[in-house]
């Protein structure tokens, strides 16, 4: 992928915009976003013909994707531009380009969104401090809606073989180890457990896929958009319940287990209210250990990037090694379970 | 032999420059500064690997003697005893995917394994987190 500069985006993103809106449009300001291990993100200003202005956010795709699961910007702009009809706080989503020779890879613009995302800032800003306290209602409410997303006109989203999203996460948990030919009984051992304790399949819904902190612009009063869809999907709720539970999703406030901001019951409860379901807490609790799993996993996966000399890079040689502390956590969420010989 | 620095020794001087010279130099480049933040941090890992990494690959491969029940020799050879301790533990991933230690006596023996191996490796690669862990076991107040 061509490295863009600021004069070199500006230039092309005024000659995109005006074709696109039919009248003149001053772009400028254009400034990179930091994050994203898999996108390239941008914010600029743009005034249009008719006087009107605004701020906006420019998502292009990276050579290489975090996982062969992420979604194209195209599915991506399609499934935000449904949440946001839906009524789920996220950024609206504005033009969608998959023209390469625009921006040299495939683009979209949205409406930008005032709010920090990186997650130990949002964990410890003393100007976020009442935000944290809001934010786990918002997430748990969030949740509920995210939940309820018609996912009718996305046909493109990844579903489980056979209805059984716990038997279908295991398969795939199995394949990834086996493509880099990774040696990890521990691994094996906590699939093995998960194997013999698969809950019953629930329901089946849109899940958002990594929704936790970090993924969420958070403003002094708390959520203001939820962000990152690329690893949406079609699965059980309580899959993204426990996700958001992981230790390392806590950023250091490893006290509470919901998104280290709450007990996880106030939090479940608070869900349940929303969403007016019942939600089975051993599920939630198997689905933050095969979370933990599948992050130990990617870890090592992500580590073979750079072994492989696809994408040689010492943030992704570490990863590698950081594999093992959710391993270490997996195992000790099994052990708590009090039922390792069944 | 050239052990004047030691091993040890040269990783320290190669951590020592990064921190003191050249993390301090690029502050303004926050992709650099953090790629070299990572850096001394794989070489610390890479610091108590050479201290640790031996008494550990000991540690396991007499736990799996246990485990197997077996009285398997270890390579006097480091290369090769590295080589014998993959070989041993795939079979050993294979054999658990299998369903061989689905018994609960082969269980308890397993998990006993794991963990302690997996406790080792911890130590080794995020100490910080070992540390978080023996706190919460030695207080018995677990994340709620």
């Amino acid at each position: 992928m061509t490295a863009l500069s600021p004069q070199t985006l500006e230039t092309r993103l005024t000659d995109y915009l005006t074709h696109q809106t039919g009248g003149s449009v001053h772009v400028h300001g254009v400034h990179p976003l930091a994050g994203g291990a898999s996108r390239d993100s941008w914010t600029f200003n743009a005034t249009f013909s008719d006087g009107t202005s605004g701020r906006f956010v420019l998502r292009r795709d990276l050579p290489t994707s975090m996982t062969e699961q992420a979604l194209t910007r195209a599915q991506e702009f399609a499934l935000m531009r449904a949440a946001y009809d839906h009524g789920v706080q996220v950024a609206r989503v504005r033009w969608l380009c998959e023209n390469e020779d625009v921006l040299a890879s495939p683009f979209f613009i949205m409406t930008y969104v005032e709010g920090i995302s990186v997650g130990r800032k949002v964990m410890t800003s003393p100007d976020l401090a009442a935000a944290r306290v809001a934010l786990p209602m918002q997430m748990a409410q969030q949740l509920a809606r995210i939940h309820t997303l018609d996912a009718a006109g996305l046909d493109f989203l990844q579903r489980p073989t056979d209805h059984n999203p716990a038997r279908h996460a295991i398969k795939d948990t199995h394949a990834a180890l086996e493509s880099i030919g990774a040696v990890a009984p521990a691994l094996e051992y906590a699939l093995r457990w998960c194997e013999r304790h698969i809950p019953a399949p629930d329901r089946e819904t849109f899940i958002h896929g990594d929704f936790r902190v970090g993924n969420l612009l958070v403003n002094p009063t708390g959520l203001a958009a939820v962000i990152d869809w690329e690893f949406a999907h079609i699965g059980d709720p309580c899959e993204e319940l426990g996700y958001l539970c992981m230790r390392d999703w806590r950023f250091g406030a490893d006290k509470f287990r919901a998104a280290g901001l709450s007990p996880r019951e106030p939090f479940l409860q608070a869900y349940e209210q929303y969403a007016r379901v019942t939600v089975n807490r051993d599920s939630v609790t198997w689905w933050e250990i095969l979370g933990n799993i599948r992050w130990a996993v990617i870890c090592l996966v992500q580590a073979q990037r750079h072994l492989s000399g696809q994408d040689p890079s010492i943030e992704l040689a570490s990863l590698g090694r950081r594999s093992i502390e959710m391993q270490a956590e997996a195992l000790r969420l099994i052990r708590q379970t009090g039922d390792i010989t069944s | 032999m050239t052990d004047r620095p030691s091993l040890e020794q040269l990783l320290d001087a190669v951590r020592m420059h990064l921190e003191t010279l050249v993390i301090p130099a690029i502050r303004a480049e926050p992709k650099l500064y953090f790629q070299t933040l990572v850096a001394v941090n794989v070489l610390k890992i890479a610091q108590r690997e050479v201290a640790e990494g031996q008494t550990l690959s000991d540690t396991e491969w007499e736990s799996l003697n246990v485990l197997t029940d077996e009285h398997i020799p270890q390579p006097v050879e480091r290369g090769v005893a590295v080589e014998a301790l993959i070989a041993r533990n795939r079979t050993l991933s294979a054999d658990i995917r299998a369903g061989k230690y689905d018994t609960p006596e082969a269980l308890t023996r397993l998990a006993h394994h794991v963990e302690s191996v997996v406790s080792g490796q911890l130590m080794l690669n995020a100490p910080h987190l070992a540390q978080r862990f023996r706190i919460e076991d030695d207080s018995g107040e677990y994340p709620i």
